[in-house]
């Protein structure tokens, strides 16, 4: 199963539980093991920004909370 | 057991014996008190929140003692993303539960001891910075809360400790021994402290070579001999008492505060972290206080990204949420709210490493962000109550609404936009009145007016940081002061 990490969510500008589902539904569909889905939950891009993120292995996809959302409607 | 769930944590209350008197009374089951257990609902968010993926990332750390996954409640700041991802928590946490979570003051104790102790060892030839990360370990290892206390209840404020008619106005040592120290005194308004494991005891003020006695800082568990609770009322705090649970505006959360009261408690030398060296004792104070102000940039601005939505919500139930001065009053509430969160994450931005490695907030803009604290919730809590309306503080109980002859003269007559029913209206009026009057004011307003300090306490911080000279001397630059007199 493809490897999700999120940002904390401290203030989203989606539902986290949405965004969750929504990226679940979505890689039960496609599996990917070397790739790692890094959700911002908002424009603030924390995750993105984090030294943490330089050390996960393979390939890195960053995505918005509100993209997610977006690709399941 | 690096991380406890919520579960395990109220159940690892139950075993411990705390002494606790509430309304007069001592409580022997107080995990499940009606009153009690909304706080310990609150604190268990601090659990709930570090299993879950989409959190984990801010409830979580390394530790940087033992490499292990820990909450982070209990880590030692590495960095200033540390420090933001703080911040950013105790927001997350203030939207989850719209009140204190409490967990905040031992973390900000254990961060301040750290590196004034490792200071003290270094400059003493002490091992007290040794003993603290031993204990910060067992801590660590457990998944404990632990209680930061630090107010004493100063008895006359003009006199110092040691000039106290009562010396147990403040909590010092009355006997050392081979094994340990005997401490007696209080520390009042401790919030969480029932909800904890175990307590962190820092002194409450600079201190001066005649109140060495004074200078003390030690943990002990909460269940200590010799310890015991006496519970703060808040406004409201018997509407938990009652059926029902819409007059309480938030049933499932709350916070709480204690006196506590230590009566010849014996703590071993390997939990002393300072004893007698009043010369740290202030630069103890300054640290615990500047992490605690940058606190309140995160967990109050949770807190009133509920109350705006609360008031968003309440002007969709009665149907003004498209008037223009609603709007504008929503977006100045949110304007105020950004301020105080902008705060927290600019002093953590700002922060340094101390000796010791753990990072430190810059302290001039933690004490501008908690004095920002110190007004605009209640500026935020005026806005809510205006956009609420009068039925804020004029609705009828719930109960009325459960008479039969009454009730259907109350839904007709509260009865607001028809998609949605009376008690949605009654429950949002509820929600507001909680956060700006009632138990929830307690955490809100007047904990963010005092806690942490009061707002002198920061203008004095701010005032001793602020380098007038400095700013005087651009001044004459500009100005073209040449005189002898000249700033510096």
């Amino acid at each position: 199963m493809i490897k999700i990490k999120y940002c904390g969510n401290c203030n989203p500008d989606v539902n986290p539980k949405d965004v969750k589902k929504a990226l679940e539904t979505f890689f039960t569909e496609i599996p990917r093991e070397d790739t790692s889905i890094m959700v911002n939950g908002c424009s603030r891009a924390c995750l993105t920004k984090r030294k943490s993120v330089e050390e996960v292995k393979g390939k890195v996809i960053f995505v918005s909370s509100k993209d997610v959302v977006r690709r399941e409607r | 057991m690096p991380l406890m769930t919520s579960s395990e944590y109220i159940e690892s209350l139950r075993k411990q014996k705390k002494r606790i008197f509430l309304a007069g009374e001592m409580i022997e089951n107080y995990v499940d008190h009606p009153i009690i257990r909304p706080s310990i609902n609150a604190c268990a968010m601090t659990y709930e929140l570090s299993h879950k993926p989409e959190h984990e990332e801010l409830l979580t750390a390394i530790s940087s003692l033992t490499g292990k996954k820990i909450n982070r409640f209990t880590h030692l700041h590495q960095n200033t993303e540390d420090l933001i991802k703080k911040v950013k928590m105790q927001r997350l946490l203030g939207q989850k539960t719209g009140c204190c979570f409490q967990r905040c003051v031992g973390f900000d104790g254990f961060n301040a001891v750290d590196s004034v102790t490792f200071e003290m060892d270094q400059e003493l030839g002490t091992e007290y910075n040794k003993r603290f990360r031993a204990y910060l370990e067992y801590v660590q290892e457990n998944d404990l809360v632990v209680d930061g206390a630090m107010t004493d209840t100063k008895g006359d404020r003009r006199l110092a400790p040691s000039e106290q008619q009562d010396p147990d106005q403040f909590v010092h040592v009355v006997e050392r021994k081979p094994n340990g120290i005997v401490v007696r005194g209080a520390k009042a308004h401790q919030t969480g402290a029932i909800n904890s494991h175990e307590i962190l005891v820092m002194p409450t003020q600079t201190m001066r070579e005649a109140d060495k006695d004074y200078a003390v800082s030690f943990a002990v568990p909460a269940d200590a001999k010799g310890i015991l609770y006496i519970y703060g009322r808040q406004s409201c705090d018997t509407r938990r008492l009652e059926e029902g649970d819409i007059d309480v505006g938030n049933a499932m959360f709350g916070g709480q505060e204690a006196l506590i009261v230590f009566n010849d408690v014996f703590v071993p030398w390997e939990r002393v972290f300072m004893c007698g060296e009043y010369q740290y004792s202030g630069a103890l104070v300054e640290r615990f206080a500047g992490y605690h102000r940058q606190s309140y940039g995160g967990c109050k601005s949770g807190v009133g990204d509920v109350l705006i939505g609360a008031a968003q919500a309440i002007s969709k139930i009665q149907g003004i949420e498209k008037a223009s001065h609603v709007k504008d009053k929503l977006v100045e509430m949110t304007h105020l709210n950004e301020t105080i969160y902008a705060c927290g994450v600019a002093c953590s931005a700002e922060g340094r490493p101390t000796a010791s490695g753990t990072y430190l907030i810059d302290l001039m803009l933690a004490n501008v962000c908690k004095l920002h604290v110190t007004h605009l919730p209640y500026l935020i809590s005026r806005l809510a109550q205006d956009v609420a309306g009068g039925l804020v503080v004029t609705l009828p109980g719930e109960q009325d609404f459960k008479n039969p002859e009454i009730r259907q003269y109350l839904e007709k007559y509260y009865r607001s936009a028809t998609s949605y029913s009376t008690e949605d209206r009654c429950r949002m009026q509820r929600l507001i009145e909680n956060l700006t009057l009632g138990m929830g004011a307690v955490g809100y307003l007047t904990e963010s007016l005092h806690g942490a300090g009061s707002p002198q306490a920061q203008k004095i911080m701010i005032g001793r940081l602020a380098n007038f000279d400095y700013k005087a001397g651009l001044a004459e630059e500009l100005a073209g002061i040449k005189s002898s007199a000249k700033s510096e």
